[in-house]
């Protein structure tokens, strides 16, 4: 017979024990975060609107004159204040390690007292739920979708706040760039075929041409892609679509999109960037596209087996490597082409979608880029949020802090790219809409 | 001939049984050799503590999210008990009334729910009764902070759309279930003898029911509930929209963090020290599986 004594006991036990933990562990540790949200210092006076300084020379030369460190902060701002509080933001998994160092440094220059939680959900659940004001503010490697966009024009606004490169990796052994002490060369046009299952193997002509001096096997390409939806297959399809025609005719781009690959050649899919990274290093004679960041971090093992292309960039016709520079070359340059095209550059509270078109496939740089965009609301206190007021202060501080020092290479991630100064500069503006 | 047959054959299960359980062990060793290291390397016993490392950090922890994992358990397990325990007995001792028999048809589509539509069906919920609650809620986290101290503050007040309660609600709909089913089961298992000698000594049937034929039962049913708990421990879906995931230490009015959640988005980074993490949370949660586990079984 059961010892009717020892249900009631054991279940204590565990009660007490679990209530004890959670009591102790955030009684002890909460001390400083929680309390009620009482701004302590106010924001800063809005600086004098963000004089766009004339910048003269953004665009061409593979290697940009002006090097990383001497990227000059926008305007001198004094050390910045920050209030206590939380924020919560969602949205794309691509940009969460970055915006949690972001986050994670404002907490520790405020001694604490000011959290900001982002959480990978998904850019298109970051939208969505930045939508039904779930969010303080929602995070997406595109901008807002058209129609959803048209149903609160005029109600947010949508900046970029850092960039990432897409690069082509792939694994042929007998061509790994520890043996042969080189990369291949891309272009748009070959990656396009390669995923249309009209190249099907290495060997193919119109990859030999693009590579003279080097002896490619004659084995199938297997073209892996991403299997989930992915704000990455947005961004790489956008450039194909924008590169290549017959790519715009066929398949289009999108978050998903059909690979004409999987049922003409050898085209596979894998779920993450974590999962073509993996599948393009175990599958010899495989190609896929990843965030830069998944190469970088595992750039030895690549090298191993293949390596990394250099993709040309069709405009101006140069062969460039996914660095730091040409990449934000690139950006500078699709900011540019935006505002010849249209007059002058974009404003926070249109609808981004033609400048993001304008970003993919630039005049110069390294072509394939993706932009994480940051949604906010205009009047935090006419949609409905809580404590408006507070709330608006605290997005103020966090993202000015974000769009200035933020953008230094001690605060940014190993496979993000800072953004260039007139797009930094267009957030800053942005933070100026909204109403506190 | 027939003795090597037999032979054979035991053989041959014993194989299969050890095929069966490899699985297992591969996973409990993979996990214990890679988060220890992990752990070690990221702090120790503070990893206890700290709160997750960006990957610029060499140290870090899951403090943020083993409280807010150890929180939702024990309040979705209380929860989940609560419901499911008395609707176990009433499917189980009372299995001919046509209602019963209606509960255990809605128990058993359940226990096979996809758990994040319950997630779904939380957060759903929480966003139409937010308004209406909250003003409540003040009032009585005002009133309780008055005479016991601000610290009431980071369990009870306005709750926002993510935070510890949806989540532990959700978590309570998933165990729910089990708890029932189990129950159901371990009651209708009671002979009919033992039965009429419970209604005979008990007198109301509320006593015959509750305290006489519980006690008969108490064993299988506590396992159940701590089955079921250590099923909810480990759980991420449920808690994406509900409990959303933090990684700082916040009232548990606010987004909540959690092991599991952490594991999920850490494991999918390219930063070795947010993989490390990840292990050394894999092996904390399976810490505390494999803890109320063991406990489960001892008691049976």
């Amino acid at each position: 017979m059961p010892n009717p004594i020892s249900n009631p006991k054991i279940l204590a036990i565990i009660a007490v024990v679990v209530i004890a933990a959670v009591i102790a562990a955030s009684f002890a540790l909460m001390q400083p975060s929680g309390q009620q949200t009482t701004p302590t210092t106010p924001t800063p006076p809005p600086q004098t609107t963000p004089s766009p300084q004339p910048t003269t020379q953004p665009q061409t030369t593979t290697q940009p004159t002006t090097p990383q460190p001497t990227t000059p902060p926008p305007q001198t701002t004094p050390p910045p204040t920050f209030s206590r509080g939380s924020l919560t933001g969602g949205g794309a998994t691509f940009v969460a390690p970055q915006m949690f160092t972001w986050s994670r440094r404002v907490y520790e220059l405020s001694g604490g007292a000011f959290q900001v939680n982002y959480q990978s959900i998904g850019s298109g659940a970051g939208a969505a739920q930045f939508l039904e004001k779930k969010l303080d503010f929602g995070a997406s490697d595109v901008p807002m979708p058209r129609e959803r966009f048209e149903k609160v024009s005029g109600r947010m606004v949508q900046f970029p706040v850092i960039i990432g490169s897409i690069v082509m990796v792939y694994n042929i052994p007998e061509l790994s760039y520890k043996k042969v002490g080189k990369y291949l060369n891309l272009t748009s046009e070959v990656i396009s075929l390669i995923y249309m299952g009209e190249i099907k193997q290495w060997c193919d002509e119109r990859i030999q041409k693009l590579n003279p001096g080097v002896k490619l096997p004659c084995r199938d390409i297997v073209a892996v892609h991403r299997s989930d939806g992915s704000g990455t297959t947005a961004a790489f399809t956008l450039y194909l679509t924008r590169a290549y025609q017959p790519w715009n005719e066929t398949v289009g781009w999108g978050y998903t999109v059909r690979w004409p690959a999987d049922e003409k050649a050898k085209g596979t899919g894998a779920k993450g960037n974590e999962g073509v990274a993996q599948a393009v290093l175990t599958t010899s004679y495989s190609i896929g596209y990843v965030e830069f960041a998944y190469w970088a971090k595992n750039r030895d093992k690549y090298d191993a087996v293949g390596g990394v292309a250099y993709v040309k960039n069709d405009n101006d016709g140069k062969y460039y490597f996914p660095t730091e520079q040409n990449v934000m070359a690139g950006a500078a340059a699709g900011l540019e082409r935006y505002r010849r095209k249209y007059g002058s550059y974009p404003t926070p509270d249109q609808d981004w979608n033609p400048v993001s078109i304008e970003f993919s496939n630039p005049p110069s740089g390294y072509p394939i880029m993706a932009f994480t965009y940051v949604f906010l609301w205009k009047d935090y206190a006419a949609e409905g949020y809580a404590d408006a007021s507070t709330r608006v202060t605290l997005l103020k501080q966090f993202f000015r802090w974000v769009l200035t020092d933020g953008q230094k290479s001690e605060n940014v991630v190993e496979g993000f790219i800072p953004l260039p100064r007139e797009l930094a500069e267009l957030g800053l503006r942005a933070l100026d809409f909204v109403k506190s | 001939m027939r003795k090597q047959l037999n032979t054979v054959g035991l053989a041959l299960f014993a194989v299969l049984a050890f095929l069966a359980v490899l699985p297992l062990f591969h996973i409990i060793i993979d996990v214990y050799t890679k988060g220890i290291s992990a752990i070690v390397e990221l702090g120790g016993l503070s990893f206890l503590f700290d709160i997750p490392p960006t990957p610029y950090d060499n140290k870090g922890g899951v403090g943020p999210l083993l409280v807010g994992t150890l929180y939702m358990t024990f309040l979705g397990a209380v929860l989940g008990v609560l419901l499911g325990f008395p609707l176990g007995v009433y499917i189980g001792e009372f299995r001919k009334e046509f209602f019963a028999n209606f509960s255990r048809g809605g128990v058993n589509i359940l226990v096979e729910f996809p758990t994040i539509t319950v997630g779904l069906f939380v957060y759903a919920l929480f966003s139409i009764s937010l308004v209406d609650i909250n003003p409540m809620l003040e009032g009585i986290s005002n009133a309780l902070a008055s005479v016991a101290g601000g610290w009431v503050k980071h369990f009870i007040g306005g709750l926002s759309q993510f935070n510890a309660y949806a989540g532990a609600l959700a978590l309570a709909i998933i165990m729910i279930p089990y708890v029932a089913l189990f129950t159901a089961s371990a009651y209708a298992s009671i002979e009919q003898n033992t039965r009429e000698a419970a209604y005979a000594i008990a007198g109301r049937e509320y006593r015959a029911v509750f305290i006489v034929l519980r006690k008969a039962v108490s064993r299988a049913v506590l396992a159940a509930v701590l089955l079921g708990t250590a099923k909810i421990a480990g759980e991420t879906a449920p808690l994406l929209f509900t409990a959303f995931g933090n990684v700082y230490y916040a009232p548990f009015t606010e987004a909540t963090g959690a092991i599991p959640l952490w594991i999920w988005y850490a494991a999918q980074t390219p930063y070795e020290v947010q993989i490390a993490s990840a292990y050394g949370a894999a092996a904390v949660l399976l810490t505390i599986v494999l803890a109320i586990f063991f406990a489960a079984r001892l008691r049976q």
